[in-house]
C-alpha cells in the first residue's frame, strides 16, 4: 500500500512523515502528477498561507492529478490544516482566492467567526456532531493540536463532521466521499493523533 | 493531607486524583473493573490473541517472572489452565530472598517449564541505585527498567511474538485505567516505568562516587527498551493477563499455595496477615521506607486499601493498621547503606530533596525516636557482598 | 475550549541535556531524544529545547540534535539558541522544529521577529524574555552578559515583541529558576497590561500547588525544568492534579 504525502515545497513535511513512520508505515513524498497517480492513499499537509499552497498545487497540474485520484478514482485522502482549507470554494485570506472547490464553503479569519484571538493555537477538544463518520471513536471528545488563523465555514451540514470551540464553534473535521480533512494537526497530537492516523491508514471507504 | 474517603491512600500517592466525593481514582477504577467489564468477552479475546502464537514458534509466549504471587499465578494459569508452552524469563534484581528462591524452584519443577535467568552486572547496578536515588528518590530504577526491557530483548532474539505479564497497572495506579487496553509497550515504559529516565539518559548521569567502575553503553542494554520498530516488525504483543481475567489476589494466592506449594513470608513493615505481598525482594523494606519518607505512606496503606476495595476490610480498621505499621525504619536500611557506601545522614539528605508536598519528611531524630522494625527471619542470609574487596574483606 | 499546556523545558549543551540553578552549576540531565521520548509518553503538550552554547559560539542550534529530537516529538517542538537569521530559523523548521525561539538575537535586532513572523507565520515564532526580580523591581536580563539590561523596560520590550508579530512569549524569571519557590505570578498580571499573546511562564516551579496557582492567575502555559529533572515528578501526574483542580487540561 503506497501512502503518499504531497510535497509542494512548503510546510513541515518531516513531522507528517515521522508520524506515519512511528505507526509503522513507509510514506513516500510525491511532487509530480505521475507520482501522485500511483499512490494508493494520499495525505495533503499544509502550513502557511492557503493562497501560496494553491499556487503550488496548480503549478504542474498537481490539483488536477489530485482530483482525478481522489474524486474520480476514489483514493482516500487525508487533508491537514491548510490541506483541508484549500478544498473549499473560496479563501478569504489576503483578498479572495479560488480554492479547489471540492466542497462549497469559504475560509475566513477566525476572529470574524467569533474567536477571541488569532491564531487558535494549542490543544482543544473536538466534538462530533450528528453526521455519521467511521472516525467517531477516534475523534469524539478527543483533544488535538490546532494552529490556525483561518477556518472553513459555510460547508454543507452533511459533511461537517466535528467542531472545536474557541469563542464559537469552528469547523474541525470535514468528511465526504473518500476524504477526511482535519483543521488540527494529527501528526502533532500524540496518542490521539496516532490513533486517527492509524484509522485513516486502515480505512476502506 | 487529603486521604481517599473510601480507601486510605493519600494525595501524595503518584497518579491519584480525587473526585467530588473525595474518592480516589484507583477506587473508581476497581469499581469499574468489578461492574463495567464483560470478562467473558475478554477471556475470549485472550484466547484469540494466544491462538495467533500457539504452537508456531519455539515457545508460545515469554513470561517474565519474579517468583512473587503475581508472576507465579500468571505462569500457573498460562501453563495449567491454557496449556501454553512459555519461556520463563527471570531478571535477577540482586535481592532475591531464600523463601522466594524455594518457591520458584518448586514452581518450575512442578509445572515443567524452560527458564532463562539473567543476573545483571552488580558493579553497574550499584551505581544505578545511587544515581536513581539522587534523581528520583527511588533506587529501584535498574529493577523497573530491567524487568520490563530484558524480556523484550529475549522475545526479539527468540522470535517469540507474545509476552504475557500479570496485573495491569490500573489495578494500583492511575497512569492507565481499566477502560483502555494496557499494552505493556514502549509507551507504557516511558509513561512511568522508567521514571522518565531511559538507559541513554542514565549513562551520562552516572559518576564515580561509589567506584570508578567504567559503565559503557553495552552495560546499559538490559535497561534499554528494544527499538520499537523492530518489535513492530515482528508484530509483538505484550499484554497483561489481568486485562483479560479479573485480577483477584486472594483467590490467586490460594491457588499458588494449594497447587504449587507456594509459601508466604514475613515482610518488613506490614501486618503479618500479608505474607504474600512483595516477598521477592529484601530491599522491599528500604523501598517502602523511602516512599514513607517522601510521601508519608507505605505498604500497609497500599495493602489495606486493596482490601477495602475488595470488601475485606473497613476503613477504620485500615486506619489503625496504617498507624501501627507505616512509618518505622527497617533493619534492611543498614544493608542498603553498606551497598551504596553512604551514611544514614547522607541518605536522609538525598531523600529530603524528593519529599512530596504537603507531606513533610521526618528528621533523623524523629526517625530514631519512632524505633526500628524487627529483623526478618532470613536477615542474616541476605548477601553482604558489596563487590569491593576493601569493604568485603 | 483551549486547554492549558504543560511544557518541559530542555537545555542542550553539546549533545547532552543539562540543568542547573539560574544560568550556572549545570549537571547532566540526559540524552535529548530519549528524554523527549519519555516526555512524549508522559503526555507533554509541547517541548522546548534550547541550545545554550549556540549564542556564545555564534551559531544556530545543533541541527543533528534537532532532527533526532523532532523524531521523538509527537507534540509541537520549539527550538531555540543562537537563531540570529531567517536562514538559521528555516534550517530548524526544515529539520523538524514546529516553532523557533528568539532571545538575544531579538534584542539585538528586533526586525528579525517580524521577518520570521512574515516568512514562517506568527504561530512559528516564540520570543523568550528573561527577567530578574530584585526586591519587586523587575528588569530585563541579558544572559550573554549575565546582567540586567539598562535602558529597556521589560514591559516596553514585551509590547514591542507583540507588535512585531511574535506568536507567543516565553517569560522566564531567572533568579527563581531551580529554586522551587514557585512561579512569579505577578509578572503575569503586569504582562497582561501590555500584551495579550499566549505566555509560557517559566522559572521556580517546585510543587504541584505552584502550578495550580499560576493557572489560577491566568497562565495558560507553564514550562517545567527542575521539577522534572531533579525530582520524582511525572507529567501525567502533574496534569491529572491540575485537571482535578479544575483547570482545562488535556489528558
Amino acid at each position: 500500500m503506497t501512502l503518499s504525502i504531497i510535497d509542494f515545497g512548503a510546510g513541515n513535511i518531516l513531522s507528517v512523515m515521522n508520524a506515519f513512520e512511528a505507526i509503522g508505515e513507509e510514506p513516500v513524498l510525491v511532487s509530480t502528477p505521475e507520482a501522485l497517480a500511483s499512490a494508493d492513499r494520499l495525505v495533503l499537509p499544509g502550513v502557511g498561507a492557503a493562497a501560496a499552497v494553491l499556487e503550488e498545487l496548480r503549478r504542474d497540474g498537481m490539483d488536477e492529478a489530485l482530483r482525478e485520484a481522489v474524486v474520480d478514482h476514489g483514493r482516500p485522502l487525508l487533508g491537514i490544516c491548510v490541506g483541508m482549507q484549500v478544498l473549499a470554494t473560496t479563501m478569504l485570506e489576503f483578498g479572495e482566492t479560488a480554492g479547489l472547490g471540492w466542497v462549497s464553503g469559504e475560509t475566513r479569519d477566525i476572529r470574524d467567526l467569533g474567536s477571541p484571538r488569532a491564531p487558535h493555537m494549542g490543544w482543544n477538544q473536538v466534538v462530533c456532531g450528528e453526521v455519521e463518520t467511521p472516525f467517531h471513536r477516534e475523534l469524539n471528545n478527543r483533544s488535538f493540536y490546532f494552529c490556525h488563523s483561518f477556518a472553513v465555514t459555510g460547508t454543507p451540514a452533511d459533511i461537517t463532521v466535528a467542531s472545536a470551540f474557541y469563542g464559537s464553534e469552528l469547523t474541525a473535521v470535514l468528511g465526504f466521499g473518500t476524504v477526511l480533512a482535519t483543521q488540527f494537526h494529527p501528526e502533532k497530537s500524540q496518542l490521539d493523533g496516532q490513533k486517527l492516523l492509524e484509522a485513516f491508514v486502515d480505512w476502506t471507504p | 493531607m487529603h486521604v481517599c474517603n473510601k480507601c486510605v491512600m493519600p494525595e501524595t500517592s503518584e497518579s491519584l486524583t480525587f473526585d467530588k466525593e473525595g474518592v480516589c481514582s484507583v477506587c473508581r477504577q476497581i469499581e469499574f473493573k468489578q461492574t463495567g467489564i464483560d470478562w467473558k468477552a475478554k477471556r475470549v479475546e485472550l484466547e484469540s490473541i494466544v491462538a495467533d502464537a500457539r504452537g508456531k514458534y519455539d515457545y508460545d509466549c515469554i513470561v517474565p517472572f519474579s517468583g512473587g504471587k503475581d508472576s507465579t499465578f500468571t505462569l500457573l494459569y498460562l501453563v495449567k489452565d491454557m496449556g501454553l508452552k512459555p519461556l520463563v524469563v527471570r531478571f535477577d534484581h540482586g535481592f532475591m530472598r531464600p523463601t522466594l528462591q524455594d518457591n520458584a524452584h518448586k514452581t518450575f519443577r512442578t509445572l515443567g517449564v524452560d527458564v532463562q535467568h539473567f543476573t545483571p552486572n552488580w558493579q553497574v547496578v550499584r551505581k544505578l541505585m545511587l544515581e536513581a536515588l539522587r534523581r528520583r528518590g527511588d533506587f529501584c530504577w535498574h529493577c523497573h527498567t530491567g524487568i520490563f526491557s530484558y524480556p523484550m530483548w529475549v522475545a526479539l532474539e527468540k522470535k517469540v511474538p507474545l509476552v504475557i505479564w500479570g496485573e495491569p497497572s490500573s489495578e494500583y495506579s492511575s497512569f492507565y485505567s481499566y477502560d483502555e487496553d494496557e499494552e505493556v509497550d514502549e509507551r507504557r515504559f516511558n509513561s512511568f516505568v522508567n521514571l522518565g529516565i531511559n538507559a541513554e539518559d542514565m549513562l551520562g548521569m552516572l559518576d564515580d562516587s561509589i567506584s570508578d567502575y567504567p559503565v559503557t553503553e553495552r552495560d546499559m542494554k538490559p535497561y534499554r527498551y528494544p527499538p520499537a520498530a523492530e518489535l513492530r516488525k515482528m508484530r509483538l504483543r505484550s499484554i497483561c493477563l489481568g486485562s483479560y481475567i479479573p485480577w483477584d489476589v486472594k483467590a490467586q494466592v490460594k491457588r499458588v499455595k494449594d497447587e504449587l506449594g507456594w509459601v508466604g513470608d514475613q515482610v518488613e513493615g506490614v501486618p503479618p496477615e500479608y505474607d504474600y505481598e512483595k516477598i521477592e525482594c529484601f530491599m522491599q523494606g528500604v523501598r517502602d521506607w523511602t516512599k514513607y519518607l517522601k510521601r508519608g505512606f507505605a505498604r500497609t496503606s497500599h495493602l489495606t486499601s486493596i482490601d477495602i476495595r475488595n470488601g475485606r476490610k473497613t476503613r477504620d480498621e485500615s486506619v489503625e493498621l496504617v498507624k501501627q505499621y507505616d512509618g518505622r525504619r527497617p533493619p534492611s536500611l543498614d544493608l542498603f547503606l553498606r551497598y551504596l557506601d553512604i551514611t544514614e545522614e547522607q541518605y536522609m539528605e538525598i531523600v529530603s530533596q524528593h519529599a512530596v508536598a504537603p507531606h513533610v519528611m521526618p528528621s533523623l531524630d524523629e526517625v530514631r525516636a519512632a524505633g526500628m522494625q524487627p529483623k526478618l527471619h532470613d536477615y542474616d542470609e541476605w548477601s553482604r557482598v558489596v563487590g569491593d574487596m576493601s569493604k568485603d574483606d | 475550549m483551549l486547554q492549558n499546556r504543560i511544557i518541559p523545558s530542555l537545555l542542550l549543551r553539546g549533545r547532552r541535556l543539562v540543568k542547573g540553578t539560574g544560568f550556572a552549576a549545570h549537571r547532566d540531565a540526559g540524552n535529548p531524544p530519549t528524554t523527549l521520548r519519555a516526555y512524549a509518553a508522559q503526555k507533554a503538550d509541547e517541548a522546548i529545547l534550547l541550545d545554550i552554547d549556540a549564542t556564545s559560539q555564534n551559531r544556530g542550534p545543533d541541527l543533528e540534535t534537532v532532527r533526532l529530537a523532532a523524531r521523538e516529538c509527537s507534540m509541537p517542538l520549539t527550538i531555540g539558541g543562537g537563531i540570529s537569521s531567517e536562514e538559521i530559523a528555516k534550517d530548524c523548521l526544515d529539520n523538524g522544529a514546529d516553532k523557533i525561539c528568539l532571545n538575544s538575537s531579538a534584542l539585538d535586532s528586533p526586525d528579525l521577529i517580524s521577518a520570521c513572523a512574515h516568512r514562517f507565520g506568527s504561530q512559528a515564532v516564540v520570543v523568550a524574555i528573561d527577567v530578574v526580580d530584585e526586591a519587586g523591581v523587575v528588569s530585563l536580563y541579558d544572559h550573554r552578559a549575565g546582567q540586567v539590561l539598562p535602558g529597556h523596560t521589560w514591559l516596553d520590550w514585551l509590547a514591542e515583541v507583540g507588535d512585531r508579530g511574535a506568536g507567543e512569549i516565553r517569560l522566564m524569571n531567572v533568579n527563581r529558576e531551580g529554586g522551587r519557590q514557585g512561579y512569579n505570578t505577578n509578572l503575569l498580571d503586569a504582562a497582561r497590561t501590555r500584551c495579550d499573546l499566549p505566555i509560557i511562564l517559566e522559572g521556580g516551579a517546585g510543587t504541584l500547588d505552584h502550578l495550580s496557582e499560576a493557572m489560577e492567575r491566568g497562565c495558560d502555559a507553564l514550562a517545567l525544568g527542575t521539577m522534572l529533572v531533579f525530582s520524582d515528578n511525572n507529567i501525567i501526574q502533574v496534569k491529572r492534579f491540575l485537571k482535578n483542580a479544575g483547570h482545562p487540561i488535556r489528558l
